[in-house]
C-alpha cells in the first residue's frame, strides 16, 4: 500500500480534450495514476496515445484555448496545479519540477549564453549574488559531465553537439533540485551511443537528489532498465499499469503484447515478418463508448465494440481496461494469456 | 554474394564548403552492392551515410571518385541514359510530413514520376497510381486526398508507392521508419521486404535503428565520420563485431528485457563525435577508441579482408599504414 507522504504526485479523473474545426478531439480521458517521492514511472504509448498532453497538464502547460481542462486534478506536493494562479505556477515550474523535452536545439534560446541561461533560472527560485550564480552554474556544467565548464559558459547553443546541448537541458532542468523530472523523449533526437550516455547522466543525477522521473516514450525498448513502473496509455486511457518487470514478463492488455512485439530484436529472424499491431491509432473525435483498441485487437470480443472496459482489478496500482479479464470471458482469457509471446 | 554487382563506389569523396571551411562527409568509400540484396548503412548523424545516398541517387555530385550503376558512370550519364538512371534509382525519404507536396493530391504525387519519364497516356498513368497504391496498402479510393489527410505511416507508403511507380531496379531507403511510431516501423518494414520479393528490388537501407537494419539487410556497412570502418554480412557483423566502433555500437543497443537490460555492459566510446571540419589523420575512431593506439595515425582508409566477407578497417586487425 502506498505512504501516503511518499506520494509527490496525484492524478485524478484528468479529462482534457482539444475544439477543433474537426469537432473536439477527447485526447486524455480519464487519466489518474501516482507516483513516489524518487520512482521513475514510465507513460508508454503511440503518437495521439494523449501521453504528451498528459505531461503538458503536469506541468500547467495545457494551452487554453483550444485546449479544454473537462475534469481532474494534478496534486503535486499538495497543491493543484489545474486551479493554480500562473503566477504560482511559474514558481512551482523550475523548482519543484521541470522539464526535459525532446529537442533540445528548440528548448534552449539560441541568442543567449548558456552560462546565462542557467543561471536565469537560478535567479529566477533563488536569492544569489551574480558570484553565487555563476559558480553554482560551473558547478552544474561539471555535473552534467560538460568538459571545461568556465570557458563553455560563455558559449552560445549552436556551438554544441546535440548530445551536449541534452546535457546543458538537463543542468537547467536540475538547478532548483526538483522533486519531479518530466522527460519527453528526451533521447529520440539523438545517436544511440549519445542516447546511452544521456540516459545514464539522467539517471546518475536522479539517484544523488532523490528526483522522481516521468518519462515518456513510445518506445517500450527504451525504458526497460530505468522505469519502476509502467503505464500504458492508448486511445487517451491508461489501459495497463504494471511494475516494470510484470509489464514486460506477464502483460495483460493485448496492446501491451503488440507494443512489446513490435520492438524488434536483435535476437529476431529475418525470414519471418516483424510483428505488428494492425490497422491504426483511433482518431479521438468519439466519446469513449467502446474500447478504442477494439478494432485493431486479435482478441475482440463484442462487448468491446459496446462498453468501455472498467479497470481489473478495479483497484490495485497493477490494472488493465480489458474485457478478457472480465469472469464472464474466461476460456478465452487463458488463451489469451497463453499464446501472449514469451520474450 | 553471389549476385551481380549492380552499384559500385570507388574511392567515393565528397566535400563541402562551409563558411570558408571544407566539410570532409565521406572520406573515400568502397563498395559495392549486389543485384536483389538490400545493403545496410548504418552509422551516427553527421557520419556520412545520407549523403553518400544522395551521391548514389545522383542529388549530390562526387567530390572524387566514381560511382557506377549498372556498368555505367552515372556522372557520365547523358540524355536518355540520364533519364534512365533518374528513373531506375529512386529513394524514400526520412520524414513523410516534409517529402510529400502538400498541395497536390495522392494520385498526382504518385503519378508524377510517370509523367516526368512520359510512361504511358493519363489514362494508364492514373490506372497504375492506382495498382501501385493498391500493391503498398493504401486504399486507392483515396487517390484524390491530400497528405495531411493521413498518419504518418500512411504517408509513408505514398512516398514508396512514388518511389516504385517507375519500376525502379534499386530504391535508397534514408532511414524512411525513424519518424514513425514503433508499432507502425514493423509494418512498414514488412511492406518494404514483401516489395522486395515480388518485384526483385535492390536497397540501400540507411539507418541508425540497429535492431531493424538487423532484420531488414542481408549485409552491412558501419561508417564513423565519412569512412566505413565495416562491412560484412549481417551475421558475421552482429556475431563477430571486430571494429572498436561496431562493438561500442552494439553495446548501446538497449535490451528490452528488463533482467538483461540491468546487467548489459556498455563499452561506450568516450566522449562525442569530433567536429566534421576536425583534420583527424589516419582511424577518425582514434579520438574516442579504448584501444588506440601510435599507429592508428598512420593507418590506410582501405578495408582489410577478414574472410566471410568481413572487411575492416583498423590496425587491431592487421589493416596497413597508408
Amino acid at each position: 500500500m502506498t505512504n501516503e507522504r511518499d506520494t509527490i504526485l496525484e492524478v485524478s479523473n484528468l479529462t482534457i480534450s482539444f475544439s477543433t474545426y474537426d469537432g473536439e478531439i477527447h485526447a486524455v480521458r480519464d487519466v489518474d495514476f501516482t507516483l513516489r517521492r524518487g520512482e521513475v514511472l514510465a507513460i508508454v504509448g503511440e503518437s495521439g496515445s494523449g501521453k504528451s498532453v498528459t505531461a503538458q497538464a503536469l506541468m500547467g502547460l495545457t494551452p487554453i484555448p483550444p485546449g479544454i481542462v473537462k475534469s481532474g486534478t494534478v496534486l503535486l506536493g499538495g497543491t493543484d496545479i489545474l486551479a493554480t494562479s500562473e503566477a504560482r505556477l511559474s514558481r512551482i515550474r523550475g523548482s519543484k519540477v521541470s522539464m526535459i523535452f525532446q529537442d533540445p536545439m528548440t528548448s534552449l534560446n539560441p541568442s543567449m549564453k548558456i552560462g546565462d541561461q542557467i543561471r536565469e533560472i537560478l535567479h529566477q527560485h533563488a536569492r544569489l549574488s551574480r558570484k553565487q550564480s555563476y559558480e553554482r552554474a560551473v558547478e552544474l556544467l561539471r555535473l552534467v559531465g560538460m568538459p571545461e565548464p568556465e570557458r563553455r559558459m560563455n558559449q552560445y547553443p549552436h556551438q554544441f553537439s546535440g548530445g551536449m546541448r541534452q546535457r546543458i537541458v538537463i543542468a537547467i532542468a536540475v538547478a532548483n533540485n526538483p522533486d519531479l523530472l518530466l522527460a519527453d523523449e528526451p533521447t529520440t533526437a539523438l545517436d544511440v551511443t549519445i542516447q546511452s550516455q544521456i540516459f545514464r547522466l539522467i539517471e546518475q543525477i536522479r539517484r544523488q537528489f532523490g528526483t522522481a522521473m516521468i518519462l515518456i516514450t513510445h518506445d517500450l525498448g527504451l525504458v526497460a532498465g530505468i522505469a519502476d513502473r509502467i503505464v500504458v496509455m492508448y486511445g487517451g486511457r491508461v489501459v495497463e499499469e504494471g511494475l516494470t518487470d510484470q509489464i514486460y514478463y506477464n502483460p495483460q492488455h493485448p496492446y501491451t503484447v503488440g507494443l512489446l512485439n513490435a520492438v524488434p530484436r536483435l535476437s529476431d529472424s529475418s525470414d519471418t515478418p516483424l510483428r505488428t499491431i494492425e490497422g491504426l491509432p483511433p482518431i479521438l473525435k468519439d466519446e469513449a463508448e467502446k474500447c478504442a483498441f477494439a478494432e485493431r485487437c486479435p482478441w475482440v470480443m463484442k462487448v468491446c465494440r459496446q462498453k468501455q472496459p472498467g479497470y481489473f482489478p478495479a483497484t490495485a496500482a497493477n490494472r488493465t481496461a480489458c474485457w478478457l479479464h472480465h469472469e464472464a470471458a474466461k476460456p478465452l482469457q487463458e488463451a489469451f494469456l497463453s499464446k501472449r509471446t514469451s520474450l | 554474394m553471389s549476385g551481380q554487382p549492380i552499384l559500385e563506389l570507388t574511392d567515393v569523396r565528397k566535400q563541402f564548403v562551409v563558411g570558408g571551411r571544407v566539410l570532409k562527409a565521406v572520406e573515400g568509400v568502397d563498395l559495392i552492392v549486389y543485384k536483389g540484396e538490400t545493403f545496410g548503412l548504418v552509422g551516427e548523424s553527421g557520419c556520412g551515410k545520407s549523403t553518400l545516398g544522395r551521391m548514389i541517387k545522383g542529388i549530390y555530385a562526387v567530390s572524387s571518385g566514381r560511382i557506377t550503376f549498372e556498368g555505367a558512370d552515372i556522372s557520365r550519364l547523358k540524355g536518355e541514359a540520364k533519364r534512365g538512371f533518374a528513373r531506375k534509382m529512386q529513394i524514400v525519404f526520412q520524414d513523410p510530413y516534409s517529402s510529400l507536396n502538400p498541395r497536390m493530391t495522392v494520385g498526382e504525387i504518385i503519378s508524377e514520376g510517370l509523367e516526368i519519364h512520359k510512361l504511358g497516356t493519363a489514362e494508364v498513368r492514373a490506372q497504375k497510381a492506382r495498382q501501385i497504391m493498391d500493391l503498398v496498402g493504401l486504399n486507392p479510393e483515396y487517390e484524390n486526398r491530400f497528405p495531411h489527410e493521413f498518419s504518418g505511416g500512411q504517408r509513408q507508403r505514398i512516398a514508396i508507392a512514388r518511389a516504385l511507380v517507375v519500376d525502379p531496379d534499386m530504391v535508397i531507403c534514408d532511414e524512411p521508419i525513424s519518424a514513425l511510431d514503433v508499432s507502425i516501423q514493423g509494418q512498414i518494414v514488412n511492406l518494404l521486404k514483401d516489395l522486395q520479393r515480388r518485384l526483385g528490388l535492390t536497397y540501400l537501407f540507411v539507418a541508425h535503428d540497429l535492431s531493424m537494419v538487423k532484420y531488414i539487410s542481408d549485409r552491412v556497412g558501419v561508417m564513423y565520420l565519412g569512412r566505413l570502418v565495416e562491412l560484412a554480412p549481417k551475421a558475421e557483423l552482429f556475431g563477430n563485431p571486430l571494429h572498436p566502433y561496431t562493438r561500442a555500437l552494439l553495446s548501446s543497443i538497449p535490451i528490452p528485457d528488463p533482467e538483461r537490460e540491468r546487467k548489459r555492459v556498455e563499452n561506450i566510446p568516450k566522449g562525442e563525435l569530433p567536429s566534421p571540419f576536425a583534420d583527424i589523420r589516419g582511424c577518425p575512431f582514434q579520438t574516442r577508441c579504448p584501444q588506440v593506439s601510435d599507429a592508428c595515425t598512420r593507418i590506410s582508409a582501405e578495408l582489410t579482408d577478414m574472410g566471410n566477407g568481413h572487411g575492416v578497417n583498423c590496425v587491431l586487425h592487421g589493416t596497413p599504414a597508408g
